[in-house]
């Protein structure tokens, strides 16, 4: 979501909050870059002098996890604490408090009591005793992202909800947002960002005007320190799921499945050359598999809440594919379809969307294609939406097959008698019947 | 992110919107030339700014409420030119063979894809437009701020060019105010010679 | 940021916007409730990056409201202060979208009113503002004749940022400092009219302090019905 095109001050705006990425493009392009961002916790200095500074690998102990001499520790925030108002910290939480009181109406809010409900009890399961300190908030935005305010105001994207697989991938995000919140990212980011622009306006004062190359120069500085955040989220992210007995193996499996997504893409060479000379998510996914195997070998049980994840998701999950499909990447979505049917209890439903897919398209083979996905999914297990039939007739009117469209047709409004746009779909079969 | 910074996007969206383009009086009784294919005739005085093939109808400005004419979008564009500049993402275009429902769905993606906001849409059925067979829905939504706002859609393809009249209004108050006003633009609607 | 730079476009303009010089004197005492301010101070710090201060957003809270209070009791209008003033969330749904639809009100007037280029022709020199018959929930749930919605942004240029600006004015570029902006809108609720508007757009000015609040409350009520 951070460009480098972006002008600093978007960028210094855009930062009050701890934004992770969408849709695999931006910031979890990251490299996971070494940093010293965090020192080793005061019980594992002692561990450092007695034994080595590089064995430590994995879980440390119940709070403290390391990867190549890092240490992540659940330090920082107590549980209910509030900044003190002179700082700079107590400043972003009202601005974000004012913020939180226009998501709680804003029109992209998911209104949903039962999902919500749900969401807030994975998220306390995951932040244990800063339950209090982080409300979700579940926003209709067709794209994979998460994001923390400093003052826990936590939103979840329906586009992140379409592509989790189960309670732990999910548990897998909210741990990497409530680290970001424990950490106090936002409060780091905004001073960081201070620092680096008031460098700049000197310089650029100085200069006459803003030096372009110091410009870009500070930016990178600021994404190199954004990096360093997300890393460090990660490793919080599977510290928490152990703590909460998720399965950290699966946090690894939200990023190959974005991977593919994003692979699928066929303009991805055009992402900012400022970034892309840095590794891609790959790196995370590894990174992220090694730790969360790790991890996962010195847990005793750990569950993927698979069943109890679908339950809720699945009777909303319509909705979410329209949206995505009306973003209008059909390659990506196709991938992300296709990780979807290879374990979905429901694949007459994706099958239909990828019908929807070919007959939106548009390409050369595409209306035979989307009429074979719709036939397709008529067979496959599971139920397939009401509209079906009516997208079926679409595809046959558009090629001309007058009988098979208006056969369609009937059949939908014989399946949804109720349907909204029924005058309309009479009328056209009418006309139909007369052409 | 998104959220946050919407409200002051907006304003800032809706600037350089009308940077460009003041609003001119559109007097009462004096008909407009929709792309050579209908004209229109308000009862009353109206704003009227005009944006490529766009136009905005409005009284009490377009926060408020608002008809918006998509006037004559060619076969093969987008109902908003400026989705052709997205990169990323191809937009949703007309296409002149289009069913109403197909046309309904465009809209409602084109907005999804240019304000992130997701319609309700009601019931979608047949009505004329000048003459000329039409169809017509209702919808509503909440906006970023948290307003409340209800529309409709009007629209007709003539010469394989979409014609499209999309009212909306704050629900609270001025929906009602100016509902007659927006019918009567959408009813003075009449066919040019071809 | 971006509704700053509405200000700063309307700075050329300086009248208020009113319907009536005089406030309804049905009852004794007028009461004007002053919804939730909308209010943030900040830093500017040298490199442009606004810093929101929680403590001197509090203070200029107290400041304002007791400078509001001040002012309107000269001609006998009480300023009614909701228990909870600062969370909205205690109004039920149709009541909240009154609050909203007066935001969006307000908006419309700075930027049809104040912005040459955004002008409405039809509104000629009439100011016939209004948030609808609606008003009366608001009316009863504050049994309040008026309501009063103020936004303020303030900002401080740091020791850093003057020192930027100083550089700049060496070397002929201008820098912008810190700035005060800020509107106030009153509602008659009975008919939903707005009788009276006012914005403020100025370098100077500020709210950390309460006598200089006075000065600044005292400007933005400018030609305020009495
Ligand atoms: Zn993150």
């Amino acid at each position: 979501m951070i460009r480098s095109r972006a002008s600093v001050g978007l960028i210094a705006s855009a930062l009050v909050l701890a934004a992770c990425q969408t849709a695999g493009r931006t910031v979890y392009e990251a490299p996971l870059r070494q940093g010293e961002l965090l020192d080793p916790p005061a019980a594992t200095e002692q561990k450092q002098t007695a034994a080595t500074t590089q064995s430590d690998f994995g879980l440390v102990d119940a709070d403290t996890i390391a990867h190549d001499g890092r240490y992540f520790r659940i330090t920082d925030l107590s549980p209910g604490e509030r900044p003190s108002p002179e700082t700079l910290e107590a400043g972003l939480w009202q601005s974000m408090d004012r913020v939180e009181q226009q998501t709680r109406t804003s029109g992209n809010r998911v209104d949903d009591t039962e999902l919500n409900a749900y969401l807030t009890e994975v998220t306390c399961r995951v932040a244990g005793e800063h339950c209090n300190d982080v409300r979700v908030y579940v926003m209709r935005v067709p794209a994979f992202n998460a994001t923390m305010a400093p003052n826990g105001m936590m939103q979840v994207w329906t586009g992140l909800l379409l592509r989790t697989r189960n309670e732990a991938q999910l548990a897998g995000v909210l741990g990497h947002e409530v680290g970001h919140f424990l950490r106090r990212h936002s409060a780091q980011r905004m001073k960081n960002v201070i620092e680096t622009t008031n460098f700049l306006a000197f310089f650029s004062a100085a200069t006459g005007g803003w030096g372009s190359i110091a410009g870009l120069f500070a930016q990178g500085q600021l994404l190199a320190f954004n990096r360093d955040h997300e890393r460090e989220a990660d490793g919080y992210g599977l510290l928490l799921m152990n703590r909460s007995g998720y399965d950290p193996r699966e946090a690894a499996l939200t990023w190959s499945n974005l991977i593919r997504e994003h692979d699928a893409n066929e303009d991805k060479d055009e992402r900012d050359p400022f970034l892309s000379t840095h590794p891609a998510p790959e790196e995370r996914s590894k990174i992220l598999g090694e730790l969360g195997a790790a991890v996962a070998s010195k847990m005793t049980t750990s569950e993927k809440g698979r069943d109890r994840f679908l339950e809720i998701m699945l009777p909303r999950r319509a909705a979410w594919l329209r949206d995505e499909l009306n973003q209008r990447s059909f390659e990506t979505s196709n991938e992300l379809f296709d990780i979807l049917l290879e374990d979905d209890p429901n694949p007459a439903e994706i099958l239909f969307f990828k019908g929807e897919l070919h007959r939106l398209r548009g390409e050369e083979g595409d209306e035979q294609m989307a009429i074979d996905f719709y036939v397709e999914s008529l067979q496959a297990a599971g139920t397939p939406p009401a509209e079906l039939h009516r997208s079926k007739g679409l595809v046959h009117n558009r090629r001309g097959a007058h009988t098979a469209a208006k056969e369609s047709f009937e059949a939908y409004l014989e399946a949804s008698p109720n349907a909204s746009d029924r005058l309309i779909v009479e009328d056209m079969i009418k006309r139909l019947a007369t052409s | 992110m998104r959220p946050i910074r919407s409200i002051g996007l907006a304003v800032t969206a809706l600037l350089v919107l009308s940077a460009c383009q003041a609003y001119n009086l559109a007097e009462s009784g004096k008909s407009i030339e929709l792309a050579k294919s209908f004209s229109m005739t308000p009862a009353r005085d109206w704003n009227l700014a005009v944006n490529g093939k766009v136009q905005i109808w409005t009284i009490e400005g377009p926060i408020l409420q608002r008809m918006q004419v998509f006037n004559g979008i060619e076969d093969g564009k987008p109902l908003v030119e400026a989705l052709s500049a997205d990169q990323d993402k191809k937009p949703p275009v007309f296409e002149a063979s289009m069913t109403p429902i197909e046309i309904r769905d465009l809209f409602v993606a084109t907005i999804a894809r240019v304000s992130q906001l997701n319609l309700e849409t009601g019931e979608l059925r047949p009505e004329a437009v000048a003459d000329e067979a039409g169809f017509r829905f209702e919808y509503n939504y909440t906006d970023k701020n948290g307003v409340d706002k209800r529309g409709f859609v009007l629209a007709t393809t003539r010469n394989d060019r979409l014609y499209l009249f999309d009212y909306a209004a704050v629900a609270l108050y001025y929906y009602e105010r100016y509902i007659n006003d927006a019918e009567q633009l959408v009813k003075s609607l009449s066919a040019s010679a071809a | 940021m971006a509704t700053l730079a509405v200000f700063a476009l309307t700075a050329c303009v300086q009248t208020a916007h009113k319907t009536t010089g005089e406030l309804k004197s049905g009852s004794e005492n007028r009461r004007i409730v002053l919804m939730p301010v909308d209010i943030e101070l900040s830093v500017l710090n040298a490199g442009g990056v606004n810093e929101p201060r929680a403590d001197w957003t509090n203070a200029g809270r107290e400041h304002v409201r007791t400078a509001l209070a001040a002012h309107t009791a000269a001609f006998e209008a009480e300023i009614v202060v909701p228990d909870n003033s600062d969370i909205l969330d205690d109004l039920d749904k149709e009541q909240l979208q009154i609050v909203k639809l007066a935001n969006a009100v307000g908006s419309s007037i700075l930027l049809h009113e104040y912005l040459p280029q955004l002008k409405l022709p039809t509104k000629k020199d009439q100011f016939d503002w209004t948030i609808g018959p609606d008003a009366k929930l608001l009316k009863e749930k504050y049994d309040a004749d008026y309501a009063l919605f103020v936004f303020l942004r303030d900002s401080y240029a740091s020791s850093g940022r003057v020192a930027v600006i100083i550089i700049g004015a060496i070397l002929g570029v201008g820098v912008q400092g810190g700035i005060q902006a800020g509107t106030a809108t009153l509602v008659d609720l009975d008919t939903g009219q707005v009788v009276w508007f006012n914005r403020l757009a100025r370098a100077s000015g500020d709210l950390r302090n309460g006598d200089a609040a006075t000065e600044t409350i005292k400007l933005l009520l400018t030609e305020f019905p009495t």
